[in-house]
């Protein structure tokens, strides 16, 4: 339900954009979304449909793009994927018992826009 | 139909409410007033733990933000302690917000108080995802509803800096797995601290209690 809102927010930056470039017409919208991020992707096009009614991007298409968790060492910076669904955490080879920090997965970026 | 042009935008979802967050923490610590966000399930047991917690951390004084749909239960609870509270009442919207937060704190003098404590909405979602301008952020998982949650609510395991396991006294003859439950909420957030409490029979509440009282300043 927390899609509404971040989706009005996507709006609002949307139509912006839009209008500084003198465009009269958004049509897709691209999004970068973290695997981390608890958002449901058919509720982000529905929830678009609904607020965007009446306004320059009525009937947009939003686009998803899901990137993956990608954690890196706290000792080393050595990269690696984690998936959360995984019984095993992270580990280093080289570092054991050594922390984590997220480096991709955490995104909510508006990518951009297309106009007409 | 014309030809389609694409604009970079590259810009943060939501990052005007994590700006206003930011302007609300720069606020409050001119008073040094410390704000915590505190979310769980309904029934989590958020409004007892903060009574108990309110009670035991005195002299801190503290006031209150209430976040429920409807209703003023809470908040009538709250000032029955004599605890200053403001009630908002957010007409179905899920979470709470830092432009929700900025309304609430006009009606609080937040340079008489140690400490700011939102009650957030009842639920595992949705608050994850909005910064209030909170310092920090807990989150209470009930021993009733079980340890599996972490597996099934990852994000808000990550968003906090601490969890409260509540209702502890509910664990003899229950299922609940506290080591799967560290082990695993640990997996997700390395930093996390965890405590185990039961406001009831105030186990665990000095541990909880002295964590908190570490962000707040010295009482004089």
């Amino acid at each position: 339900m927390h899609e509404l809102p971040i989706t009005e927010d996507i709006l609002r930056v949307a139509i912006k954009h839009a209008e500084d470039a003198g465009a009269s017409k958004v049509v897709l919208v691209n999004l970068r979304i973290g695997a981390l991020r608890d958002i449901q992707e058919e509720w982000m096009q529905r929830y678009m449909d609904f607020a965007s009614a009446g306004t320059i991007a009525e009937g947009c298409q939003v686009y998803i793009t899901r990137s993956p968790v990608i954690v890196s060492c706290s000792e080393c910076g050595k990269q690696q994927e984690f998936t959360l669904a995984s019984d095993v955490p992270p580990a280093c080879p080289d570092h054991p018992g050594a922390e984590f920090t997220a480096v991709t997965g955490n995104e909510l970026i508006i990518e951009g826009i297309g106009v007409a | 139909m014309s030809e389609i042009k694409l604009i970079d935008i590259k810009q943060a979802v939501l990052s005007s409410n994590k700006n206003l967050a930011d302007d609300i923490r720069a606020q409050l610590a001119l008073s040094g007033t410390f704000m915590l966000d505190v979310m769980g399930s309904p029934g989590a047991g958020k409004t007892t733990l903060l009574l108990d917690t309110i009670r035991r951390i005195q002299p801190h004084s503290v006031a209150v933000i209430e976040g429920d749909l409807e209703s003023t239960v809470d908040s009538e609870k709250m000032d029955a302690a004599g605890v200053k509270v403001v009630q908002l009442r957010t007409g179905g919207s899920c979470h709470l917000d830092s432009r929700m937060i900025e309304a609430a704190l006009r009606e609080i003098d937040s340079t008489a108080y140690d400490m700011i404590v939102i009650e957030n909405i009842g639920n595992l979602i949705c608050p994850a995802e909005f910064d209030t301008g909170a310092n920090k952020r807990v989150m209470l998982l009930s021993v009733p509803e079980g340890h599996d949650k972490v597996y099934k609510y990852p994000p808000m395991f990550i968003a906090v800096d601490a969890l409260v396991v509540t209702k502890t006294d509910y664990l003899p003859g229950s299922d609940f797995d506290m080591r799967a439950l560290h082990a695993e909420a640990r997996k997700l957030n390395p930093q996390l601290a965890i405590f185990e409490v039961s406001a009831k029979t105030g186990d665990g509440m000095d541990d909880w209690c002295a964590w908190l009282t570490a962000h707040l300043q010295p009482t004089s």
